[in-house]
């Protein structure tokens, strides 16, 4: 089963390591359930696409300071991220070894330009930032 | 409590269920909601969902009190119109105690918004707080904890006046009043093994000005401007530097750096501002963080 697309964080993005178990019927990547959100009709959208759907009409109202409007609970903070990266010229880094092309507009700054480790078996990342 | 729009028609039943509400929640949450000052050092699974039960407490509490306000508003007007009717238009002073049917009810309203101003959190709470909240659960780990220093009692108080002065003469004196509130400090550990400590310290300058007009008539006017200082200090695994003409500075470790940033956020108007300013800050801290740490 494939793990979940979606990138966690907000000033640093990672992996998350659950288990997909959905497909988002807008962007076709495999989601976890802490990462969707079920729209009328039972289809499936992951909270980066939802976030950019609800955002796209608000975020005129970023530069006006009515941010907070926009983050009302977790959910939020995916669209948000995608208004503060654009409004801010924010550069996210990204800490794991799985590069999507989703995330192409948020121009991702590499924490290493290898990949120099790779995940556990168990599915857990092996987040090592540093020798010990 | 349920998620049912308070509106004009059961904004009473509300009020009850508030009164009720605040009897069974545990006595650190009513004293936050009475004091205003919240301390506290748990673990982000402990502290999020009860915070967020304040929040929502709050939200409930204002529009209830929205509505008896409106309420307020409505019996005023009515005996005012049953006075100019009864006692100017009729001229029936025997029918003045009918004026009284607007305002027994005026009364009983203002006393019920009285009773809940003393829980009300100030909009800082919801608008700053809460939004700041849901960026840091993203950072970091369920099991790390927070620690967290609030007080949302207000800028303007004795004990945070820190400047008085007196200045001007002749047609026009002005007394300036400079406050200080330590409003906000939270650290948080993350989920990358850095740790993030976020102050927030707002300074709101009073200016009561006293004017003598031409006609000799004297006019007052007070002025308020806010500004907030932001220190940031983050610690992370990777090296760090700070941009020309920022001010911060690095603290290289074994393990992380820490960079020490402060910035003045000013003009702030709502606490919108305020939190697009104080995430723009920490933003502008992680910015200057690159590569890996050295070994």
């Amino acid at each position: 089963m494939a793990k979940c697309s979606l990138k966690r964080g907000f000033f640093i993005l990672r992996n998350c390591s659950t288990r997909a178990d959905s497909t988002c019927s807008k962007c076709n990547r495999p989601v976890c359930p802490d990462h969707y959100k079920l729209r009328e009709g039972g289809s499936v959208v992951c909270l980066d696409c939802y976030g950019k759907q609800k955002n796209s009409v608000k975020s005129r109202d970023y530069g006006k300071g009515k941010q907070a409007a926009l983050l009302k609970d977790r959910e939020d903070v995916y669209g948000y991220r995608h208004v503060y990266y654009g409004y801010n010229h924010y550069h996210p880094i990204y800490v794991g070894d799985y590069y999507d092309d989703y995330y192409d507009d948020y121009d991702i700054r590499a924490f290493d330009n290898r990949a120099e480790y790779a995940e556990a078996e168990d599915g857990q990342s092996d987040a090592q930032f540093y020798d010990s | 409590m349920k998620n049912i729009p308070v509106t004009m028609f059961n904004c009473f039943s509300r009020y009850g269920q508030i009164k009720r509400l605040v009897d069974k929640l545990p006595p650190e949450q009513v004293s936050f909601l009475k004091t205003k000052m919240l301390r506290s050092s748990r673990t982000l699974e402990n502290s999020l969902p009860r915070l967020k039960k304040v929040s929502a407490f709050d939200m409930v509490l204002d529009a209830t009190r929205k509505a008896l306000n409106t309420w307020m508003i409505i019996f005023l007007l009515l005996g005012i119109l049953m006075t100019i009717v009864i006692v100017f238009v009729l001229k029936l002073m025997w029918l003045s105690p009918v004026i009284g049917a607007a305002v027994i009810p005026l009364v009983i309203v203002w006393s019920m918004g009285r009773g809940l101003k003393a829980y009300d959190l100030p909009a800082t709470f919801n608008e700053f707080c809460m939004p700041l909240f849901a960026i840091l659960e993203e950072e970091m780990d369920k099991k790390s904890t927070l620690y967290l220093q609030l007080d949302l009692r207000g800028s303007e108080l004795k004990e945070k006046l820190v400047n008085r002065e007196k200045f001007g003469s002749g047609f026009a004196k002005t007394t300036q009043f400079i406050y200080h509130d330590p409003m906000f400090k939270c650290t948080a550990d993350l989920v990358d093994k850095g740790r993030l400590h976020c102050e927030v310290t707002s300074i709101r300058r009073v200016r009561k000005i006293t004017k003598k007009s031409a006609s000799g008539k004297y006019k007052m006017k007070t002025k308020r401007k806010t500004q907030a200082v932001v220190s940031v200090k983050l610690a992370l695994p990777m090296q760090a530097a700070v941009k020309e003409g920022e001010k911060g500075k690095v603290k290289a470790g074994e393990k992380r750096n820490v960079l020490a940033f402060r910035k003045k956020i000013r003009n702030i108007q709502d606490e919108t501002e305020l939190f697009n300013g104080v995430v723009a800050v920490i933003g502008d801290a992680y910015m200057c963080f690159y590569g890996r740490a050295s070994a």
